[in-house]
């Protein structure tokens, strides 16, 4: 038994040495035709793109997933950088020459809205973008006189330090700014 | 893993910062005549003030006596009052556009009033004696108007309104000086202080001038102003009170 097996394997060397020997000539220069297969087929070479390669193709899914938001979330913030900066039509102290500034100090506060008959008493919001606490609006009102309060959380304030004056109306003080001319 | 949540964090804020530099308006549509009577007809206003609203509001706005957006701005709070302040300021209104008199500023009172939370009966009041005082102006100072009047006027957008600017009119003046001789009244000046009443709306007319008053127009007024005619003013004005 043992015989036989032994003479098995010497065929099984023989054949496999007699197939090698009949492609010996084929494995000759078989290093270099690869390389040059891969490189034909490869055409991301540069640096720039092996690691815009790198990128796009990371080691793990939830490596890819984290790259997908960033991306997304750069190209939001990039195109509103953009917008903000190069296509806003004049720039804010320009408008606050042209327009009527309404401001109040409120920190704290969550909402502060201005009302009057510029806008049928409909509340307008004012903004705190860098959240000190003094939230602002500008206005083009026309020449004229114009009343107005602020509610700050729906609370209303119709004493603003800056109005021109004051009048009594249904119990409570309302503000009055006189727009043209001199004041604006 | 780590660079990615890293960058995503930093993009992030940054997207947060831009946008809070940025005012982001929603503009509306301007509100025309016909949008008005159009949402007028589908209200929930008691039908017989509708009625009345439907049959004056057109010519309100024909003769400029009312922007379409304060109307119907007044119109959409007068939905849901009770029904007798409803009754009550619809016939103040119409008594004001019938005498061809801008009703604006009134129809602005309620809203204001509304949106200061006050009651129904206090809101009331105040309409029926700036209506008052506004009707008796008007009258006293009718022999007073310049002839014929050009005017002219131009929309201005105010984020999501709509203002009109006017060539300022008599009747702008006369809306003018009923506003502060009410205002005078409601902030606790003295009925029978002339004198005073006075030179608070000579005070007043003089800061119109020029903003939202023509300066002619001012001194036409300025002219003509004295204790005696703001008198004449207030006791018509609360005769017609006590007719009522």
């Amino acid at each position: 038994m043992r015989f036989e097996n032994w003479r098995d394997e010497e065929l099984i060397r023989q054949a496999i040495a007699d197939e090698i020997a009949a492609a010996e000539h084929r494995l000759e220069g078989l290093e270099k035709r690869v390389m040059k297969a891969l490189a034909t087929r490869d055409p991301s070479r540069s640096p720039w793109r092996r690691w815009l390669r790198s990128l796009i193709a990371p080691r793990s899914p939830a490596l890819r997933l984290g790259y997908a938001l960033a991306g997304a979330l750069l190209f939001l913030g990039l195109g509103l950088l953009i917008g903000r900066f190069a296509f806003a039509p004049e720039p804010l102290p320009a408008l606050a020459q042209e327009g009527t500034v309404f401001a109040l100090a409120a920190p704290g506060a969550h909402k502060v809205e201005v009302v009057g008959d510029f806008s049928a008493w409909k509340p307008i919001p004012l903004a705190d973008p860098d959240g000190d606490g003094v939230w602002t609006l500008i206005l083009k009102l026309p020449p004229g006189r114009y009343e107005y309060a602020f509610l700050v959380d729906g609370r209303w304030v119709g004493q603003d330090p800056n109005a021109d004056e004051y009048v009594r109306t249904m119990g409570d003080y309302t503000s009055v700014r006189y727009i043209g001319g001199d004041s604006t | 893993m780590r660079r990615g949540f890293l960058l995503a964090a930093l993009a992030l804020w940054a997207g947060f910062a831009a946008l809070a530099q940025v005012t982001l308006v929603f503009p509306q549509a301007q509100v025309g005549p016909e949008e008005v009577l159009r949402w007028l007809r589908q209200s929930a206003l008691p039908s017989q003030e509708k009625a009345i609203w439907l049959r004056i509001l057109p010519t309100a706005f024909d003769e400029d006596l009312v922007e379409p957006g304060v109307a119907q701005s007044f119109l959409q709070r007068l939905v849901g009052t009770p029904p007798s302040f409803i009754s009550e300021v619809t016939a103040i209104m119409e008594e004001v556009i019938m005498k061809g008199i801008p009703v604006g500023h009134l129809m602005n009172k309620v809203s204001q009033g509304v949106i200061m939370g006050r009651g129904w009966t206090v809101i009331a009041n105040e309409i029926r004696l700036r209506a008052a005082v506004l009707v008796a102006t008007h009258e006293v100072l009718e022999p007073y108007r310049p002839p014929a009047e050009a005017k002219a006027s131009v929309s201005v957008r105010i984020g999501a309104f709509a203002v009109k600017a006017e060539t300022p009119t008599w009747e702008d003046l006369v809306v003018e000086m009923a506003e502060a001789i009410s205002d005078f009244i409601v902030g606790g000046g003295d009925l029978n202080d002339w004198g005073g009443m006075e030179a608070f709306v000579r005070s007043r007319l003089a800061q119109l001038r020029g903003r939202g008053l023509s300066p002619a127009l001012v001194d036409r007024a300025l002219e003509v102003l004295s204790p005696e005619l703001v008198g004449e003013i207030v006791s018509r004005a609360f005769q017609i009170e006590r007719r009522k």
